[in-house]
């Protein structure tokens, strides 16, 4: 028996429609090859005087399932989640790549994840400041 | 008359804002005493989740926490801004007494009971 009387996940046709759309307003960024077989993540971008800021959307991954890397000028989101016989869930792969500007100081990234939300905080390089040059 | 213009126009932007929801992603394991729902609510924290039971309706409410930091700047937004609200209509009898609810890393996990009445029976054949 089931749960619920109007399992929408199940019965609801805009489901798959949904899906598609999405996959439409993602410009196909997915049919990069090292991307095969992974979902993208949803990220939003911010910047700041002194940093940039990136927040993403991985609900149900634990710390040890997420990854980030920064590579020239490349952030690098992974999130990967094996499957589960007990619970019957299926594997899971998540991958982001975005490019962040090369004022950022790699050295100092760091990130964090709670309530589902993946926070990273990429610090700006100081500012290279106009120097007055003296003639003689 | 221009303040009484105002007001109304206040109280249709707010219910504007209280009608845009989201369905968020919930996932139903069934289970012979105790079926299990998971909805997935990434950007809600714990307090702010909220799971009510009426009759034969559940419905859970969530709310985003602002995921946008003091004095920036949008450069790129994907994420949904809405709140999220799920109503699934029972169909088997449960148990409200002792439903159990908790988050974790955004996933909110509702562990709904059977009634008695409901619960599978073996039936002895004499």
């Amino acid at each position: 028996m089931t749960l619920f009387k109007y399992d929408t996940i199940q019965q609801d046709p805009f489901t798959g429609l949904d899906a598609l759309l999405d996959h439409f307003s993602r410009g196909f960024r997915n049919n990069l090859p090292d991307s095969f077989g992974t979902k993208q993540v949803q990220v939003n971008l911010y910047s700041t005087e002194d940093s940039y800021e990136v927040r993403a959307e991985l609900p149900g991954f634990r710390k040890e399932e997420v990854n980030v890397e920064i590579e020239n000028a490349v952030l690098e989101i992974r999130a990967n989640k094996a499957a589960d016989k007990e619970s019957g869930q299926p594997k899971v792969a998540l991958l982001r790549k975005i490019t962040v500007g090369d004022d950022v100081d790699a050295e100092k990234v760091n990130a964090r994840l709670q309530d589902g939300i993946l926070s990273i905080h990429l610090p700006k390089r100081e500012v290279r400041k106009p120097k007055a040059i003296k003639v003689d | 008359m221009n303040h009484s213009v105002t007001k109304t126009q206040n109280q249709s932007t707010t219910e504007a804002r209280r009608d845009s929801w989201r369905q968020p992603h919930y996932e139903v394991t069934p289970g012979k005493e105790v079926y299990e729902l998971k909805v997935y609510l990434p950007g809600v924290p714990k307090t702010q989740a909220e799971v009510t039971i009426e009759k034969d309706k559940l419905l859970v409410v969530g709310r985003r926490a602002p995921v946008r930091p003091e004095n920036s700047q949008v450069v790129h937004e994907e994420l949904s801004i809405h709140d999220y609200r799920l109503q699934l209509q029972l169909n088997v009898n449960i148990n409200p007494e002792k439903i159990e609810a908790q988050t974790s890393d955004g996933v909110l996990t509702v562990r709904l009971p059977l009634a008695e009445e409901s619960k599978p029976r073996s039936i002895t054949v004499e």
